[in-house]
C-alpha cells in the first residue's frame, strides 16, 4: 500500500504541484530515487516539441580541426545507443530553457567536453547546442525537408580545454559562452 | 373469506431491546459495506493466481534486459569510465536527491571491476530469461538496473523506466514455474500462488498509473486538443525511422490518430478492467507500441510496454502453448488475475 502511494506521488509532485503532493513525494523520495522509480511518465507531454543535439568542433595540438554532432544515428548504433546519446542532449536542451538551471547546464557542458577531449585526444573543443524545430505540415507540403537548416537554432555552450589534471575540461579563456536566447531565433516562436 | 397467510409477527421478546433493533438497522448495512470492501480488497490482492503471464513477462524482460546490458557494456567507457559523458559533478547537479545512489561510481577507475559488473549484469539477465535461480536473478537484475540507471540519469528514457518496474515486480514472483530451468530442476507442477497474484496486480496498477499520467499530462498541451500532436512525432527528424511525411496530405488522419492515442491513454486505466473493452484496449496497446517502435526507432521501449501489458492477458491464452511443454495445473485456470474475473 505504501509502495502504491509512493509511485503515485512521483508524477503527482511534478511541477506544477501542490505543497501536499510535494510533502508526500519527499517522504517517499529515498525509496523512489534509490529504486529508480521516480518517474513523471510525461511522454510527449504536454506536446511533442523540438529536439536537441550538440555540434562540436575539435581543435588538435597540431592545429588540425574536426567537427561532429551527437547524437549521430550512423555512429551511435544500435538505435538504443542512439537514444541514450539523444537523451543526453535532450537533458541539455531542457536545462537550456530554464534560467535557474544555468549552473547545471554549465556542469553538463563541461562533462560533455571532458568526454570528447579524452575520447579524441583534442586540445580544445567548442560545443554548440542545436535545437531542431518541427516544421508544420503546411511547410512540409510545400517542400521543406525535416532536416532543413532553417529549422535549426543554435546556442553556444562554450569552448573547453583540459585542465592541468587532464581529467576535467574547463572553459577556455579564449572564449566563454554567453547566454544566447536561441529560443527566440526559432521559426515558430 | 380466507385471509392470506402472513408471516408471524416477531414477538417482542425475540429482540433484546429496541436499541438493539435500531443499532442493527443502522449498522448492518455499514458492516456489510465494509465487509464487502474488505473481501474485495483481499480477493484483489491475495487470491492465488496463475503465474503464466509472469512467465511471459520474465522471458520478455530478461531478453530486453540482456539487450540493454549488452549495449551498456559495448559503450562502457562512454557511460561508466573515468571520462564518461556524465561526470560526478554533472550528475550531482542534475539529480534530484542523494538517494539515487549507484555503486558504479566506485568502479569507474577500475576496468577489471567495471568489466565484472557488466558481466554480472549480463549473466543475471540471462539467468532471468532462462529461469535459473529465478528469484535471485530477478533481485540482482532489479538492483543492477537501478544501479546502472542511477549512474546515468541523463541517458535514460521510457525503456529503462519500464525495465526497472518489471524487474522490481518480478522479485515478488518471477514466473519461474513454467518454461524455466528451475521448473525442470524441481519438476514441480505449477500452482496458483498469492505472490503471483500480488506481482501481477502491482504490474497492472503501475501500468494503469503510467498510462493515466501520460494521458492526463497531454491534456495540458494545445496540440493534443487541436489534433496535430501526432504530427509532432512524425515531423521530427531526430525520431523518424520511417518516412511518414505523406501524412501531410491526410490532415484528418493526423487528427484522428492524435485523438485516438489520447483517448486510449486517458481511458486505459478504466476500460482495461471492462470485459467488453479489454481486448480493444490491449489491441490498441499493441498497435500504438509497435507503431512507435517501428516509426520512431523506439522498438525496445515498444516491446517493454507490450511485455508489461502481458500482465493483463488471461492465463487461458497461455494454456495451449504452455501445456505442450509443462504440466499445467487445472486449478490454475480458475485463478486468473487478468482483471476480468
Amino acid at each position: 500500500m505504501l509502495h502504491l502511494v509512493a509511485i503515485v506521488s512521483a508524477p503527482w509532485a511534478m511541477s506544477p504541484s501542490s505543497e501536499l503532493s510535494q510533502s508526500v513525494f519527499r517522504f517517499f523520495q529515498p525509496w523512489l530515487d534509490a529504486a529508480y522509480l521516480n518517474h513523471g511518465y510525461h511522454f510527449f507531454a504536454p506536446e511533442p516539441g523540438p529536439c536537441h543535439s550538440i555540434r562540436y568542433e575539435l581543435q588538435f595540438a597540431d592545429g588540425t580541426r574536426a567537427e561532429g554532432v551527437f547524437p549521430d544515428p550512423q555512429a551511435h548504433s544500435p538505435r538504443l545507443l542512439y537514444h541514450r546519446h539523444f537523451m543526453l542532449t535532450e537533458t541539455a536542451g531542457r536545462l537550456a530553457v530554464d534560467e535557474s538551471s544555468e549552473a547545471s547546464l554549465r556542469q553538463l557542458s563541461q562533462s560533455f567536453a571532458t568526454h570528447l577531449l579524452a575520447e579524441t585526444g583534442a586540445a580544445r573543443v567548442q560545443l554548440v547546442l542545436r535545437r531542431r524545430y518541427i516544421p508544420t505540415p503546411e511547410q512540409v507540403a510545400t517542400g521543406l525537408p525535416l532536416t532543413a537548416p532553417e529549422l535549426l537554432a543554435e546556442r553556444p555552450l562554450g569552448t573547453f580545454e583540459l585542465s592541468g589534471s587532464q581529467r576535467t575540461a574547463v572553459p577556455s579563456p579564449v572564449r566563454l559562452a554567453e547566454r544566447d536566447d536561441y529560443v527566440a531565433q526559432s521559426l515558430r516562436d | 373469506m380466507t385471509l392470506p397467510l402472513s408471516p408471524e409477527p416477531a414477538r417482542p421478546e425475540t429482540l433484546a431491546s429496541g436499541s438493539d433493533l435500531a443499532r442493527s438497522l443502522l449498522f448492518a448495512p455499514l458492516r456489510n459495506f465494509i465487509n464487502g470492501i474488505s473481501d474485495g480488497w483481499n480477493a484483489f490482492w491475495f487470491r492465488p493466481a496463475d503465474s503464466s503471464p509472469l512467465t511471459l513477462i520474465r522471458i520478455g524482460t530478461g531478453l530486453l534486459l540482456f539487450y540493454s546490458q549488452i549495449v551498456w557494456a559495448l559503450s562502457s567507457p562512454s557511460f561508466f569510465g573515468p571520462s564518461a559523458w556524465l561526470s560526478a559533478a554533472a550528475n550531482e547537479s542534475i539529480r534530484t536527491s542523494a538517494w539515487a545512489v549507484s555503486p558504479l561510481w566506485l568502479v569507474e577507475d577500475n576496468p577489471a571491476l567495471l568489466c565484472l559488473t557488466h558481466l554480472t549484469a549480463i549473466i543475471s539477465a540471462l539467468l532471468l530469461t532462462v529461469g535459473l535461480y529465478s528469484r535471485a536473478a530477478a533481485v540482482l537484475s532489479f538492483l543492477l538496473t537501478a544501479a546502472f540507471a542511477n549512474r546515468n540519469p541523463a541517458a535514460l528514457y521510457g525503456f529503462d523506466q519500464v525495465l526497472g518496474l518489471l524487474t522490481l515486480y518480478l522479485c515478488v514472483h518471477p514466473g519461474h514455474d513454467r518454461l524455466s530451468l528451475d521448473q525442470q530442476r524441481t519438476r514441480r507442477a505449477p500452482q496458483p500462488s498469492v505472490s503471483a497474484g500480488i506481482a501481477l496486480r502491482l504490474i497492472q496498477l503501475h501500468l494503469c498509473l503510467l498510462y493515466a499520467v501520460a494521458g492526463l499530462s497531454k491534456l495540458k498541451g494545445a496540440a493534443w486538443w487541436s489534433g496535430v500532436a501526432f504530427w509532432g512525432a512524425v515531423g521530427s527528424a531526430d525520431y523518424q525511422t520511417i518516412d511518414l511525411t505523406w501524412l501531410v496530405h491526410w490532415p484528418l488522419l493526423i487528427n484522428l490518430l492524435t485523438h485516438l492515442v489520447l483517448a486510449w491513454e486517458v481511458s486505459y486505466c478504466v476500460l482495461i478492467w471492462n470485459r467488453l473493452w479489454h481486448p480493444v484496449v490491449l489491441s490498441l496497446a499493441a498497435a500504438v507500441h509497435l507503431g512507435i517502435g517501428l516509426c520512431f526507432g523506439m522498438m525496445p521501449f515498444g516491446l517493454a510496454m507490450l511485455v508489461a501489458n502481458a500482465a493483463f492477458l488471461s492465463p487461458s491464452l497461455f494454456e495451449k502453448g504452455l501445456s505442450r511443454t509443462t504440466t499445467s495445473s487445472p486449478a490454475a485456470t480458475r485463478y486468473p488475475a487478468s482483471g476480468l474475473e
